[in-house]
């Protein structure tokens, strides 16, 4: 199971973890239950854990009648990343922790899942919304008084345009398996794998959570020869060589992954070649340079025009709310102010 | 509340054994109760109906506690639970 090696490296855990690093990094309940920290000297974790599999025993609940409105529906929503893994690779779901479950849809269903999700109950949360600002809506539901199923509703895989395209609905649809515990389909292992990596530089460039290490570890643990040999093909396909070798080496290194070498091999010549895709291993690029790979991304001058305009100018329903103005002109300006300090201070 | 009571599990009740304890959960409002190792033994022996005597019986056996003081630990958790809607009495057919 879990063993971080320690060092002064900001992705390791320190000799003895304090329970803020252990939550930071989304492991407390794993680290607990191998002992990396112990009820002894943590007695408050006990309650924690019963709170931890109270709350997975209601979401599985939420997550099930969700799968099953769906297939009655006529509906096949890809269930991916932590809920889905949860139930594939973990050995119990709650020692895996998450704030909503992802799944990945047809765009073109879009509309027939909002229904479902008014009928089940289900609020649309607040957040930017284009046709390129973000390819994804979170629908929330209370499960209990302290408890709520937030379903991350994707259309692309990411919403970096660099990395939208890596995988669409119909390829991720038609390897797809199940989760027979939640009737929910889901990623092969190979392609949740690969999807891991994106998400950990796509979505999370400055950040680094051993919780998703620790998933793509499970992950590769448990692939066959053959398995290795369709990811390292299809990551070269897919140009994303150089992030996914990155983040197997930093399993390797952080959890003794078992990586084979020839694998290595063909992922590393394949990541000597121009990925695109490349750009998010250089953890410090300044927000402007990254805005800029994101813009070269898009096929043409129209929707670069469309992308910048729904960035820079988001609904005023958007505007109010974020910013908790009533003046239009104050929401923009502040968050116009806002934006360019973060690029310089990048 | 007689030693021969037998309890069932509340309907609408999930049970997940975590190690060697237990966490109950109402589904239909969200509330859960963490069990330690002795009460995690009371609601196995629940669930093969057994009686709150023979349940008590078993775990004084197994823990070579005397059996008065197990049943006193047992009949303040089982009034516990009924009040929170967990378990509820019943008579065997």
């Amino acid at each position: 199971m879990i063993v971080p090696r320690h060092g002064s490296d900001k992705n390791t855990l320190p000799a003895a973890p304090s329970i803020e690093e252990l939550d930071y990094h989304g492991i407390t309940m794993l680290a607990l239950s191998v002992g990396t920290v112990s009820l002894d000297t943590h007695p408050q974790l006990n309650q924690r854990r019963a709170m931890m599999v109270a709350n997975e025993a209601l979401k599985k609940q939420a997550l099930q009648e969700l799968g099953l409105a769906c297939s009655e529906n006529g509906l096949r929503p890809l269930l991916f990343k932590g809920s889905a893994l949860a139930y594939l690779v973990y050995p119990q779901p709650w020692l895996r922790p998450r704030t909503d479950s992802d799944v990945f849809v047809d765009q073109a269903e879009l509309p027939k899942f909002e229904e479902l999700f008014s009928q089940l109950g289900y609020q649309k949360l607040f957040a930017i919304e284009g046709d390129l600002v973000s390819y994804q809506a979170t629908y929330s539901k209370a499960l209990s008084d302290k408890v709520a199923l937030n379903i991350d509703l994707h259309w692309r895989i990411n919403n970096r345009q660099i990395l939208s395209n890596s995988f669409s609905y119909s390829e991720l649809s038609s390897r797809a398996q199940s989760i027979q515990e939640l009737g929910f389909a889901t990623l092969t292992p190979v392609d949740h794998l690969l999807v891991a990596c994106l998400h950990r530089l796509g979505h999370h460039q400055r950040e680094e959570r051993l919780a998703w290490l620790y998933d793509m570890h499970l992950l590769a643990e448990n692939l066959s020869p053959q398995e290795w040999q369709t990811l390292a093909e299809r990551a070269t396909d897919k140009q994303i060589a150089a992030i996914t070798l990155d983040a197997l080496m930093l399993c390797q290194s952080l959890f003794e992954t078992a990586v084979e070498m020839s694998i290595t091999d063909v992922l590393k010549l394949s990541a000597k070649q121009t990925e695109p895709s490349a750009i998010f291993l250089q953890r410090d690029l300044p927000e402007w340079r990254i805005l800029r790979h994101e813009l070269a991304a898009l096929e043409n001058t129209k929707l670069r025009l469309r992308w910048l305009y729904e960035t820079l100018i988001p609904s005023p329903a958007y505007m109010r709310q974020q910013m908790q103005r009533d003046s239009l002109l104050l929401a923009h300006s502040e968050r116009l102010w806002r934006g360019i300090k973060r690029i310089f201070r990048s | 509340m007689p030693v021969s009571q037998y309890y069932r599990l509340s309907p609408q009740l999930s049970v997940t054994e975590v190690d060697d304890e237990v966490v109950l959960l109402k589904l239909d409002t969200g509330s859960y109760f963490g069990l330690n190792p002795i009460g995690a033994k009371f609601v196995s022996g629940i669930q093969q109906e057994m009686s709150l005597h023979e349940i008590c019986a078993s775990i004084s056996e197994q823990y070579q506690t005397p059996y008065i003081r197990v049943n006193d630990d047992l009949k303040d958790l089982v009034d516990q639970l009924v009040d929170q809607q967990l378990i509820e009495a019943y008579e065997p057919g």
